[in-house]
């Protein structure tokens, strides 16, 4: 790799813009070239000055919110921070099976067969239903 | 992630572990999700005269009344008996008869393949015993509560689209054949006798048959026999009066029990022509099984679009979204999009298709000059909500295609209009094209105007509509689930009694 090709890919690297695999292989080559990092550096800051930019320093809050951030990490990989999924989870499906069983009820009253207080006919005699001439309240 | 997000999150998870779970809702995910092909049931149920694949033996009255279906279907569609057939046929109606002596249907067929025969003299005896039988039975109703028996066992749930099957699956070419005999006989013999007599057996076929073209055959040859079948082209009001007269007729030809029942049968023809024989009554059964289709296949469908959506973000999280920065040569976009679109001609021979395709993809060629003032990519709310309706709509169309290659589409294709679901591939395939293109499109301009490079713009862009158009898809799914349950048992509670008994079921709603 020529210290050009380098340069291009120091600056790819710190501008997040590359695979954790060119990661590594960046690093190997600032193990083997350190020389060409310093340089890279030093024409950063020139730059930098050039421009009138103030230099990259790290924020005063840097550690603290690294560490925040880290028990952030530690959190949503714990069970508590899924308890609410789990507990929707439970609630959504309990509630999804009640309304299905609503629904198919009557789909089902159908196959009971008699119930025992069903009405029938003891006799088997024709019944004198009453016609329109006869009156109805007899 | 907020709480209220993995709240929703846990929920939809739950729902869909209950809904494939509970075997009321299992059923209904199943066409649109992974039943595309139509029913084997549908297609080839010994039950059904235009479905079984070979005839049973002729031992009870059911398979009997299969022979005289298929035999039926034969001569409607223009095709011949064998004389051999022709008489096994007559000699099965009349041993049919012996049993089931009150059913006119045995002594009609009779009548029916005697004429096939050439015996006139057989085929007037039979008419004339049909038209003094009591009921007319061709049991077909019997074999259609079997066919929807497999067909629940198949899918494992009772659906109103079974119904709907059935409903068009009830054959009529018996009707039709005993239509055709009639007439014919009244143009050779227009006595008073025979023409009280195909009366009694149109009155029999009319109110028997049990579909609304079953019926109509008899009510059209009831009117034949009143008027005479060759005054069809006469004035109005001289039919009317010889139709009004034919009771009158009777009755002085000393026929009083026969003028009664024509009399009768007449103001049921009018009736018939009132409440069953209307425009409306073929829409009802039109919109009904176009709401069963829906009701049966729009949970999976849901599903399946879901998940589709679901497969594809997470192709675009595969994507080396940190190498899509670089601007490329704008020939490589300008040599892609040419032959993309050269082959998408050659494929489809539209020349619409191939230059949108061409426009598209040629316009990564335009690269803007890349802005250093915002090195964090911040998507505007209006680009996302553009990105998500355009996710949203390209899930309903998959929806859209799922369910028109379903079991139950592709079982009830043929009942249905013509319309765009006619040609599926054509028209959502082009919808799905144009929709794509657009959001591409979308995506291109509001790079340009952010300044940033379009394909890892439209990639992000993608993850956030195909994230907000899954979960939607799959929310709907879930409440739909319920809802399409209940409203396919209220729907399958009219398509059933059209299945049964179509006719009764206009006459009495």
């Amino acid at each position: 790799m020529t210290k050009h090709e380098f340069f291009k890919l120091a600056d790819s690297v710190f501008d997040l813009d590359v695979s954790q695999k060119e990661v590594a292989a960046f690093e190997l080559l600032v193990e083997q070239n350190p020389e060409w990092m310093e340089e890279w550096v030093d024409q950063k800051a020139a730059l930098q000055a050039m421009l009138g930019c103030p230099p990259v320093e790290s924020s005063p809050n840097f550690v603290p919110s690294l560490m925040a951030r880290w028990r952030a990490q530690k959190v949503r990989l714990s069970l508590q921070h899924w308890t609410p999924a789990a507990l929707a989870a439970v609630a959504a499906a309990v509630g999804l099976i009640a309304v299905l069983q609503v629904i198919s009820a009557p789909m089902q009253s159908a196959t009971f067969g008699n119930p025992e207080a069903e009405a029938k006919l003891e006799s088997t005699e024709s019944i004198p239903f009453p016609s329109l001439s006869e009156p109805l309240n007899r | 992630m907020t709480t209220a997000h993995r709240a929703f999150l846990g929920a939809i998870i739950g729902a869909i572990i209950a809904l494939f779970a509970h075997p009321l809702s299992r059923p209904w995910l199943q066409y649109g999700l992974w039943r595309f092909s139509p029913s084997p049931t549908v297609v080839s149920s010994p039950y059904l005269a235009t479905t079984l694949q070979s005839l049973p033996q002729a031992d009870t009255d059911e398979n009997i009344s299969l022979y005289l279906q298929v035999a039926a279907e034969k001569l409607s569609s223009g095709q011949e008996l064998s004389e051999k057939d022709a008489l096994l046929l007559a000699e099965l109606c009349r041993t049919a008869a012996e049993k089931d002596s009150q059913n006119a249907f045995w002594r009609q067929n009779e009548a029916v393949f005697q004429y096939a025969l050439g015996n006139h003299e057989a085929t007037m005896t039979a008419w004339d015993r049909a038209a003094k039988r009591l009921n007319w039975t061709d049991y077909q109703t019997t074999l259609i509560e079997k066919y929807l028996s497999t067909l629940t066992s198949e899918s494992g749930a009772m659906m109103s689209w079974h119904s709907a099957t059935a409903a068009e699956k009830r054959s009529n070419a018996v009707p039709r054949v005993i239509h055709s005999l009639g007439t014919t006989l009244l143009q050779s013999d227009l006595s008073i006798k025979n023409r009280a007599n195909t009366f009694a057996n149109a009155a029999l076929l009319r109110d028997n048959a049990k579909s609304q073209t079953g019926s109509w055959y008899g009510y059209q040859l009831a009117e034949n026999a009143a008027t005479g079948p060759n005054l069809l082209a006469g004035s109005k009001s001289k039919k009317s009066f010889i139709r009004a007269e034919f009771p009158t007729d009777l009755y002085k030809a000393g026929m009083k029990q026969e003028g009664d029942l024509v009399a009768k049968g007449l103001r049921e023809n009018d009736a018939y022509q009132a409440l069953v024989f209307t425009s409306a009554t073929d829409n009802n059964l039109r919109r009904l099984t176009g709401e069963s289709i829906l009701l049966a296949t729009l949970p999976g469908a849901l599903l399946l679009s879901s998940i589709l959506c679901a497969v594809i973000l997470l192709f675009t999280y595969l994507v080396p979204i940190h190498k899509l920065g670089d601007p490329i040569s704008p020939k490589v976009p300008a040599i892609i999009a040419l032959v993309v679109s050269i082959l998408l001609y050659i494929l489809t021979k539209q020349l619409i298709v191939s230059l949108w395709t061409l426009l598209i993809i040629s316009l990564f060629a335009i690269h803007p000059s890349l802005s250093l003032i915002s090195p964090t990519l911040r998507i505007p709310r209006i680009a996302l909500v553009t990105g998500s309706f355009f996710c949203v709509v390209f899930a309903s169309f998959i929806a859209a295609a799922a369910i028109i290659l379903s079991t139950p589409f592709q079982s009830l294709e043929a009942t249905l209009p013509q319309g765009w679901w006619s040609q599926p591939g054509r028209y959502l395939g082009g919808e799905l094209l144009l929709v794509t293109g657009a959001f591409f499109l979308t995506g291109q301009i509001i790079a340009y105007q952010l300044k940033r490079p379009a394909g890892r713009f439209i990639i992000t862009l993608a993850r956030h509509g195909l994230t907000q158009a899954s979960l939607a898809c799959l929310f709907c799914s879930i409440v739909l689930t319920p809802a399409c349950i209940y409203w396919d048992d209220h729907v399958n509670r009219d398509l059933r009694k059209i299945a049964l008994n179509e006719t009764a079921y206009y006459l009495n709603r």
